[in-house]
Protein backbone atom coordinates (compact mmCIF):
# COMPACT_ATOMS: atom_id res chain seq x y z
CA UNK A 1 0.00 0.00 0.00
CA UNK A 2 1.44 3.55 -0.94
CA UNK A 3 2.24 5.97 1.83
CA UNK A 4 0.54 9.03 1.94
CA UNK A 5 2.13 12.44 2.26
CA UNK A 6 0.39 15.78 3.08
CA UNK A 7 2.36 18.84 1.05
CA UNK A 8 1.87 22.01 2.48
CA UNK A 9 2.83 24.46 0.12
CA UNK A 10 1.68 28.17 -1.36
CA UNK A 11 2.80 27.84 -4.17
CA UNK A 12 -0.07 25.91 -6.93
CA UNK A 13 3.31 25.54 -9.28
CA UNK A 14 5.55 24.14 -6.76
CA UNK A 15 3.34 21.95 -5.30
CA UNK A 16 1.91 20.30 -8.82
CA UNK A 17 6.10 20.12 -9.07
CA UNK A 18 6.26 18.18 -5.98
CA UNK A 19 3.32 16.43 -5.77
CA UNK A 20 4.48 15.04 -9.00
CA UNK A 21 7.93 13.64 -7.76
CA UNK A 22 5.90 12.19 -4.73
CA UNK A 23 3.53 10.19 -7.03
CA UNK A 24 6.81 8.94 -9.23
CA UNK A 25 8.72 8.22 -5.88
CA UNK A 26 5.67 5.82 -5.42
CA UNK A 27 3.84 7.86 -2.79
CA UNK A 28 0.58 9.57 -3.02
CA UNK A 29 1.09 13.22 -2.01
CA UNK A 30 -2.37 15.55 -1.13
CA UNK A 31 -1.98 18.94 -1.19
CA UNK A 32 -2.73 22.04 1.12
CA UNK A 33 -1.66 25.56 0.46
CA UNK A 34 -2.05 27.04 4.12
CA UNK A 35 -1.14 26.12 7.62
CA UNK A 36 -4.83 25.74 8.58
CA UNK A 37 -5.85 23.35 6.09
CA UNK A 38 -3.09 21.41 7.00
CA UNK A 39 -4.15 21.39 10.88
CA UNK A 40 -7.62 20.69 9.53
CA UNK A 41 -6.02 17.19 7.28
CA UNK A 42 -3.74 16.17 9.91
CA UNK A 43 -6.79 16.05 12.50
CA UNK A 44 -9.26 14.57 9.82
CA UNK A 45 -6.84 11.97 7.76
CA UNK A 46 -3.70 9.32 8.64
CA UNK A 47 -0.59 10.31 7.03
CA UNK A 48 3.32 8.66 6.37
CA UNK A 49 4.96 12.31 5.73
CA UNK A 50 4.26 16.00 6.59
CA UNK A 51 6.30 17.92 3.88
CA UNK A 52 6.27 21.58 5.06
CA UNK A 53 7.16 24.49 3.08
CA UNK A 54 9.11 27.16 5.19
CA UNK A 55 7.65 30.98 3.92
CA UNK A 56 3.99 30.73 3.60
CA UNK A 57 2.66 34.20 3.29
CA UNK A 58 3.23 36.34 6.53
CA UNK A 59 3.48 32.97 8.00
CA UNK A 60 7.29 30.97 8.86
CA UNK A 61 6.46 27.34 9.26
CA UNK A 62 9.63 26.89 11.52
CA UNK A 63 8.26 29.22 14.63
CA UNK A 64 5.47 26.77 14.37
CA UNK A 65 6.69 23.19 14.40
CA UNK A 66 5.07 22.22 18.16
CA UNK A 67 1.79 22.46 16.48
CA UNK A 68 2.17 20.36 13.58
CA UNK A 69 4.68 18.15 15.49
CA UNK A 70 1.78 17.80 18.61
CA UNK A 71 -0.68 17.48 15.62
CA UNK A 72 1.40 14.63 13.32
CA UNK A 73 2.45 12.72 16.18
CA UNK A 74 5.03 10.29 15.21
CA UNK A 75 4.81 11.01 11.65
CA UNK A 76 8.10 12.28 10.39
CA UNK A 77 8.46 15.93 9.12
CA UNK A 78 10.36 17.20 6.58
CA UNK A 79 11.07 20.93 5.48
CA UNK A 80 11.64 22.26 2.72
CA UNK A 81 13.93 24.83 2.99
CA UNK A 82 15.55 27.77 0.69
CA UNK A 83 18.87 29.56 1.34
CA UNK A 84 19.26 33.13 1.68
CA UNK A 85 21.80 34.82 0.16
CA UNK A 86 21.79 37.91 1.94
CA UNK A 87 20.89 36.28 5.37
CA UNK A 88 24.39 33.53 5.78
CA UNK A 89 22.90 33.12 9.22
CA UNK A 90 19.55 31.58 8.32
CA UNK A 91 20.44 28.48 7.33
CA UNK A 92 22.21 27.69 10.37
CA UNK A 93 18.69 29.33 11.82
CA UNK A 94 16.92 26.82 9.98
CA UNK A 95 18.59 24.01 11.06
CA UNK A 96 18.25 24.58 14.61
CA UNK A 97 14.80 25.18 15.05
CA UNK A 98 14.19 22.45 12.87
CA UNK A 99 16.26 20.15 15.00
CA UNK A 100 14.50 21.79 18.15
CA UNK A 101 11.04 21.14 16.23
CA UNK A 102 11.58 17.40 15.76
CA UNK A 103 12.13 17.73 12.26
CA UNK A 104 13.17 14.35 10.75
CA UNK A 105 14.05 15.32 7.07
CA UNK A 106 15.25 18.47 6.02
CA UNK A 107 14.55 19.44 2.13
CA UNK A 108 17.23 22.30 0.77
CA UNK A 109 15.68 24.03 -2.29
CA UNK A 110 16.54 23.50 -5.15
CA UNK A 111 16.01 19.51 -4.47
CA UNK A 112 15.85 16.83 -7.50
CA UNK A 113 13.86 13.77 -7.63
CA UNK A 114 16.43 11.82 -6.06
CA UNK A 115 15.93 13.44 -2.96
CA UNK A 116 12.37 12.93 -2.53
CA UNK A 117 13.39 9.44 -3.55
CA UNK A 118 15.56 8.86 -0.99
CA UNK A 119 13.10 10.61 1.83
CA UNK A 120 10.28 8.01 0.41
CA UNK A 121 12.88 5.12 1.50
CA UNK A 122 13.77 6.57 4.64
CA UNK A 123 9.88 6.50 5.41
CA UNK A 124 9.69 3.38 4.21
CA UNK A 125 12.09 2.11 6.65
CA UNK A 126 10.85 4.49 9.16
CA UNK A 127 7.27 2.74 9.83
CA UNK A 128 9.19 -0.86 9.41
CA UNK A 129 11.15 0.07 12.00
CA UNK A 130 8.30 1.61 13.81
CA UNK A 131 5.98 -1.34 13.43
CA UNK A 132 8.68 -4.17 14.54
CA UNK A 133 9.41 -2.04 17.43
CA UNK A 134 5.10 -2.28 18.12
CA UNK A 135 4.95 -5.84 17.15
CA UNK A 136 8.23 -6.80 19.71
CA UNK A 137 6.79 -4.64 22.55
CA UNK B 1 20.39 122.41 3.57
CA UNK B 2 23.28 125.33 4.01
CA UNK B 3 27.07 125.71 2.89
CA UNK B 4 28.67 126.79 6.43
CA UNK B 5 27.39 125.53 9.12
CA UNK B 6 27.27 127.73 12.09
CA UNK B 7 28.17 126.19 14.63
CA UNK B 8 31.74 125.42 13.42
CA UNK B 9 34.50 127.89 14.85
CA UNK B 10 35.21 131.07 13.33
CA UNK B 11 38.39 129.89 11.66
CA UNK B 12 36.53 127.08 9.86
CA UNK B 13 33.66 129.48 8.01
CA UNK B 14 36.76 131.43 6.79
CA UNK B 15 38.93 128.06 5.66
CA UNK B 16 35.51 127.26 3.73
CA UNK B 17 34.67 130.78 2.52
CA UNK B 18 38.54 129.92 0.71
CA UNK B 19 36.27 127.60 -1.60
CA UNK B 20 33.36 127.86 -4.54
CA UNK B 21 29.99 128.17 -2.89
CA UNK B 22 29.02 125.87 -5.81
CA UNK B 23 31.39 123.33 -4.60
CA UNK B 24 30.68 123.48 -0.61
CA UNK B 25 26.96 123.36 -1.96
CA UNK B 26 28.13 120.02 -4.01
CA UNK B 27 29.97 118.52 -0.74
CA UNK B 28 27.36 118.94 1.00
CA UNK B 29 24.81 116.72 -1.19
CA UNK B 30 27.51 114.68 -1.64
CA UNK B 31 27.01 113.73 2.39
CA UNK B 32 23.59 113.33 2.59
CA UNK B 33 23.75 111.22 -0.50
CA UNK B 34 26.04 109.12 1.49
CA UNK B 35 23.83 109.09 4.79
CA UNK B 36 21.00 107.98 2.36
CA UNK B 37 23.32 105.07 0.67
CA UNK B 38 24.74 104.24 4.17
CA UNK B 39 20.91 103.72 5.02
CA UNK B 40 19.96 101.89 2.28
CA UNK B 41 23.57 99.75 2.76
CA UNK B 42 22.51 98.44 5.80
CA UNK B 43 19.27 97.31 5.26
CA UNK B 44 20.14 95.40 2.36
CA UNK B 45 23.19 93.88 3.96
CA UNK B 46 20.40 92.97 6.96
CA UNK B 47 18.08 91.77 4.45
CA UNK B 48 21.18 89.42 2.96
CA UNK B 49 22.37 88.23 6.20
CA UNK B 50 18.90 86.67 6.77
CA UNK B 51 18.71 85.27 3.48
CA UNK B 52 21.79 83.65 3.88
CA UNK B 53 20.79 82.58 8.14
CA UNK B 54 17.95 80.95 6.12
CA UNK B 55 19.94 79.06 3.73
CA UNK B 56 22.42 77.77 5.79
CA UNK B 57 19.23 76.37 7.82
CA UNK B 58 17.59 74.53 5.11
CA UNK B 59 21.61 73.21 4.41
CA UNK B 60 21.33 71.94 7.66
CA UNK B 61 18.67 70.40 7.23
CA UNK B 62 18.76 68.94 4.01
CA UNK B 63 21.71 66.86 5.70
CA UNK B 64 20.40 66.00 8.92
CA UNK B 65 17.88 64.44 6.51
CA UNK B 66 20.06 62.79 4.29
CA UNK B 67 21.92 61.44 7.35
CA UNK B 68 18.61 59.98 8.40
CA UNK B 69 17.75 58.53 5.39
CA UNK B 70 21.23 56.08 5.41
CA UNK B 71 22.22 56.15 1.66
CA UNK B 72 25.22 53.51 2.94
CA UNK B 73 22.43 51.19 3.48
CA UNK B 74 20.86 51.77 0.16
CA UNK B 75 24.61 51.12 -1.21
CA UNK B 76 24.91 47.58 0.35
CA UNK B 77 21.19 46.53 -1.07
CA UNK B 78 22.10 47.60 -5.02
CA UNK B 79 25.37 45.03 -5.61
CA UNK B 80 23.04 42.79 -3.76
CA UNK B 81 19.91 42.82 -5.90
CA UNK B 82 22.73 43.19 -8.72
CA UNK B 83 23.70 39.53 -7.64
CA UNK B 84 20.62 38.30 -7.46
CA UNK B 85 19.56 39.50 -10.76
CA UNK B 86 22.08 37.74 -12.20
CA UNK B 87 21.22 34.52 -10.44
CA UNK B 88 17.97 34.46 -12.07
CA UNK B 89 18.87 35.18 -15.40
CA UNK B 90 21.27 32.22 -14.79
CA UNK B 91 18.82 30.08 -13.08
CA UNK B 92 16.33 30.89 -15.70
CA UNK B 93 18.99 29.87 -18.57
CA UNK B 94 19.60 26.33 -16.76
CA UNK B 95 16.17 25.58 -16.49
CA UNK B 96 15.61 26.41 -20.26
CA UNK B 97 18.22 24.69 -21.27
CA UNK B 98 17.52 21.31 -19.34
CA UNK B 99 13.30 21.67 -19.87
CA UNK B 100 14.40 22.08 -24.03
CA UNK B 101 17.24 18.97 -23.98
CA UNK B 102 14.37 16.65 -21.99
CA UNK B 103 11.91 17.82 -24.98
CA UNK B 104 13.69 17.42 -27.36
CA UNK B 105 14.98 13.38 -25.78
CA UNK B 106 11.51 12.85 -25.81
CA UNK B 107 10.42 13.61 -29.22
CA UNK B 108 13.66 11.45 -29.79
CA UNK B 109 12.39 8.30 -28.16
CA UNK B 110 11.92 5.05 -30.24
CA UNK B 111 8.06 3.82 -30.14
CA UNK B 112 9.32 0.35 -30.33
CA UNK B 113 11.34 0.37 -27.54
CA UNK B 114 9.97 -1.70 -24.36
CA UNK B 115 11.58 0.94 -22.25
CA UNK B 116 10.02 3.76 -23.88
CA UNK B 117 7.69 4.45 -21.01
CA UNK B 118 10.01 4.64 -18.46
CA UNK B 119 12.45 7.02 -20.49
CA UNK B 120 9.68 8.77 -21.06
CA UNK B 121 8.49 9.43 -17.42
CA UNK B 122 12.35 9.94 -16.13
CA UNK B 123 12.46 12.76 -18.99
CA UNK B 124 9.60 14.56 -17.30
CA UNK B 125 10.99 14.12 -13.92
CA UNK B 126 13.83 15.74 -15.51
CA UNK B 127 11.05 18.77 -16.56
CA UNK B 128 9.38 18.80 -13.41
CA UNK B 129 13.04 19.21 -11.92
CA UNK B 130 13.86 22.05 -13.95
CA UNK B 131 10.77 23.82 -13.44
CA UNK B 132 10.96 23.64 -9.73
CA UNK B 133 13.54 27.41 -10.48
CA UNK B 134 10.52 29.24 -10.43
CA UNK B 135 9.96 28.78 -6.67
CA UNK B 136 13.40 30.50 -5.93
CA UNK B 137 12.87 32.48 -8.87
CA UNK B 138 9.82 34.17 -6.98
CA UNK B 139 12.19 34.78 -4.06
CA UNK B 140 14.77 36.58 -5.72
CA UNK B 141 12.45 38.90 -7.28
CA UNK B 142 10.56 39.96 -4.32
CA UNK B 143 13.87 40.56 -2.51
CA UNK B 144 14.84 43.04 -6.09
CA UNK B 145 11.44 44.98 -5.59
CA UNK B 146 12.16 45.24 -1.42
CA UNK B 147 16.04 46.85 -2.45
CA UNK B 148 13.25 49.02 -5.29
CA UNK B 149 10.86 50.12 -2.80
CA UNK B 150 13.46 51.45 -0.54
CA UNK B 151 15.04 53.80 -3.12
CA UNK B 152 11.83 54.92 -4.22
CA UNK B 153 10.50 55.64 -0.88
CA UNK B 154 13.72 57.57 -0.22
CA UNK B 155 13.85 59.22 -3.48
CA UNK B 156 10.53 60.40 -2.59
CA UNK B 157 11.59 61.70 0.77
CA UNK B 158 14.39 63.54 -0.91
CA UNK B 159 12.23 65.57 -3.32
CA UNK B 160 9.84 66.27 -0.35
CA UNK B 161 12.90 67.85 1.31
CA UNK B 162 13.92 69.86 -1.59
CA UNK B 163 10.41 70.95 -2.17
CA UNK B 164 10.21 70.02 -5.74
CA UNK B 165 7.53 67.83 -6.94
CA UNK B 166 7.73 66.04 -10.13
CA UNK B 167 9.37 67.94 -13.00
CA UNK B 168 8.52 66.31 -16.45
CA UNK B 169 11.86 63.98 -17.40
CA UNK B 170 13.69 65.16 -20.07
CA UNK B 171 13.78 62.76 -22.96
CA UNK B 172 17.07 62.33 -24.88
CA UNK B 173 17.84 61.91 -28.38
CA UNK B 174 18.77 58.30 -28.29
CA UNK B 175 15.94 57.59 -25.28
CA UNK B 176 13.27 59.27 -28.47
CA UNK B 177 14.50 56.94 -30.84
CA UNK B 178 14.38 54.15 -28.78
CA UNK B 179 10.80 55.09 -27.99
CA UNK B 180 9.89 55.71 -31.53
CA UNK B 181 11.37 52.26 -32.39
CA UNK B 182 9.29 50.68 -29.76
CA UNK B 183 12.50 48.93 -28.70
CA UNK B 184 11.99 49.51 -24.74
CA UNK B 185 11.41 46.09 -23.91
CA UNK B 186 7.80 44.11 -23.65
CA UNK B 187 5.40 45.82 -21.65
CA UNK B 188 4.28 45.24 -18.19
CA UNK B 189 0.82 43.09 -18.84
CA UNK B 190 0.97 42.43 -22.66
CA UNK B 191 3.22 43.76 -25.83
CA UNK B 192 3.75 47.07 -26.80
CA UNK B 193 1.59 46.77 -29.65
CA UNK B 194 -1.43 44.12 -29.90
CA UNK B 195 -1.28 41.42 -32.46
CA UNK B 196 -4.39 43.02 -34.33
CA UNK B 197 -2.81 45.97 -34.78
CA UNK B 198 0.42 44.18 -36.35
CA UNK B 199 -1.99 41.94 -38.48
CA UNK B 200 -3.18 45.67 -39.70
CA UNK B 201 0.21 46.57 -40.71
CA UNK B 202 0.46 43.54 -43.03
CA UNK B 203 -3.21 43.67 -44.74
Amino acid sequence: MAKRALVLEDSRTQATIICKMFQKAGCDAVWVQDPASAHEALKAGQFDLLVLDVFIEGYNTLDHLSSFRELAGNVPIAVMTAGRIDDPESGADALNKARRGRVNFLLPKPFYFDDIKQICEDVDAYWQAHTSQAIAS
Amino acid sequence: MSAVDATRPAFAADILGMFDPELLRMTAVSEELLELLDGFFSRLDRHASDEMVGIARDIAQTRSELRRLCPNQIGDSLPQAGAELDAITRDTETATNTILSAAEALMDLDEADPGMKDKADDLVMRIFEACSFQDLVGQRVSKVVRVLEQIESRIARLSEIGGGGDAAAEVDAAEQRRRDLLLNGPAVGGPETSQAKVDAYFN
